[in-house]
């Protein structure tokens, strides 16, 4: 019962952008862990 | 802080945003249910949704969020884009002990965080050691907000300097004090809800007059990679180590901040604490990433070409400053978000306040020398408490800002997060293993804390990006280990962990 010229994304660099967009990824999972796991 | 003079009816539209607190304050005291230290440090049977979100928010959300992260993105550019990972790391810690500990706390009536060390280890003296230590730890978190209030008053008013610092500091640290002795826990708790949601705009505010000044974020990379290429470009090897240390440091050492441990206490319901820590995983985005783009954008403007890296924790008031002069629509935008700061720092010191006067009130005075005592005793007892350490504090405040050399308290800050990880193997490993030993994580923390500040002087490790708390807390989790599967000595801890 857990790597030259930087293409721009929204105004930030690739890595910024791409980091950021992991950030929110990890949000998502926490909230989601929090609902599927959490005792009543 | 920069100069930013406030005229009468800025400085009223202040006021009254800090009477109001006072206020909240008499609610609380008339809200109260019995005059005992579970209504006075938890407001009774706890709080819910909308006010645990909010007091967790306004309380990890400091001035230092738009002080200290501003300044370090302005000095290092988009690499301090770890803070939005660190304050995440905080959330997913949570999931780990969070609702073991609340289901613990309302069947033992917790009131402090080493009541669950006492319950789960009944060790007495690493139940004192630990409170100690974040007592210690916290003690110059709250010395900070006291000193950036009095640096805030300083920067809005036209007063001699020293004066303003001075007149600052008290009348903040009173009207604070006012409202937490009338209503406890619960003025705390609503008064984070105010100071909590103007915080929110504030951080909004912010957003929108620097990227409407400043020009966006397209532009502020452009102006960089020319001057500064370093503060767009992918970090190098030291800055990567030290974004995973500080993801390991804040993540397990600001999931341990007491005040944060008492409010998964005070949440009303499992349900209440599983929605408030759900939603508490997207909050860095709305407020440490804002903090980042600020600091770019500032890096890059002509306006602020002038200040230094030393001077960089004034990006914030320069911003302000500079924004203000545009129309009066400005300058009251900039009113409000000065109101802002003033609650973040409020909202975090007194919620430190009243921890440090819980523990010292139910772990050292009632646990260790009067036992017998009453409740209501023991609630006049923490009221007195949170005065005295007060008073000490305001007055380490004003002395460290009259010195000619003013000391950095940058180097106190990383220490609070040092020592608070080393309870980890306590509160997070107690949780989940029934077989550590009760003597184990007494010596394992005070292995970990010796290992810190012996590596405070040498500095050698700590320069290769690895926090001195990271190798502490290794050395404590071997200890710890070491001394749970040693075959002699004592008996194993009872099992009262979560079932």
């Amino acid at each position: 019962n857990a790597y030259g010229e930087q293409p721009l994304v929204l105004g930030m660099p690739l890595w910024v952008a791409v980091s950021t967009g992991v950030s929110f990824l990890i949000s998502c999972l926490a909230a989601w862990a929090a609902f599927r796991t959490w005792p009543s | 802080m920069s100069n930013i003079p406030l005229g009468p009816a800025e400085l009223g539209f202040i006021a009254v945003y800090l009477l109001s607190l006072i206020g909240i304050g008499y609610c609380g005291m008339r809200a109260r249910t019995e005059n005992s230290l579970k209504d006075f440090y938890l407001a009774g049977s706890g709080v819910g949704f909308l006010v645990l979100v909010l007091t967790l928010y306004a309380t990890q959300y400091s001035g230092n969020t738009l002080f200290a992260f501003t300044g370090k993105t302005y000095r290092i550019g988009y690499a301090w884009l770890m803070s939005v990972h660190f304050m995440m790391a905080i959330i997913v810690v949570y999931l780990v002990f969070a609702p073991g500990l609340h289901r613990l706390a309302k069947r033992e009536s917790f009131i402090t965080p080493a009541d669950f060390l006492e319950h789960r280890f009944s060790h007495r003296p690493y139940t004192v050691l630990a409170s100690i230590t974040m007592v210690v730890a916290i003690g110059n978190y709250l010395l900070a907000q006291l000193t950036a209030m009095g640096l805030l008053l300083q920067g809005m008013t036209t007063f001699e300097p020293q004066t303003a610092f001075v007149a600052g500091v008290i009348l903040l640290a009173v009207i604070m004090l006012v409202y937490e002795t009338l209503g406890g826990f619960r003025a705390v708790a609503w008064t984070d809800v105010i100071q909590g949601g103007i915080l929110m705009v504030g951080f909004a505010i912010l957003l929108f007059v620097v990227l409407d000044h400043f020009g966006g974020l397209a532009k502020s990379f452009e102006t960089l990679k020319e001057a500064k290429p370093e503060k767009v470009a992918a970090p190098d090897a030291l800055t990567i180590r030290r974004w995973f240390s500080y993801i390991v440091v804040v993540g397990i050492g600001g999931a341990l901040y007491p005040q944060a441990i008492q409010r998964i206490y005070a949440a009303r319901s499992q349900r209440v604490l599983r929605n408030g820590v759900a939603t508490m995983a997207f909050l860095p985005l709305t407020a440490s990433l804002i903090a980042v783009f600020v600091g770019v954008t500032a890096a890059a403007s002509p306006e602020l070409a002038t200040l230094t890296d030393a001077d960089s924790d004034r990006v914030f008031g320069e911003v302000c400053r500079i924004v203000m002069d545009e129309s009066p629509f400005h300058r009251w935008l900039i009113v409000v978000l000065l109101a802002a700061v003033l609650a973040a720092l409020m909202s975090t010191a007194d919620s430190v306040l009243l921890s440090v006067s819980s523990m010292l009130t139910k772990d050292i005075y009632h646990r260790q020398i009067n036992p017998a005592a009453s409740e209501a005793r023991l609630t006049l007892i923490g009221k007195s408490m949170s005065w005295v350490v007060v008073a000490i504090m305001a007055a380490i405040a004003i002395y460290l800002n009259s010195l000619e050399n003013k000391p950095t308290l940058v180097k106190l800050m990383d220490m609070k997060f040092d020592m608070l990880m080393q309870l980890g193997p306590g509160f997070i490993l107690g949780m989940h293993w029934r077989g550590m030993k009760p003597s184990a994580p007494f010596w394992g923390l005070v292995s970990g804390l010796a290992l810190v500040f012996a590596l405070y002087p040498v500095g050698t490790l700590t320069n290769w990006g690895i926090h001195a708390g990271v190798f502490g807390l290794a050395f404590n989790l071997l200890v710890v280990v070491a001394l749970s599967k040693w075959p002699l000595g004592q008996a194993r801890s009872k099992g009262v962990l979560e079932t």
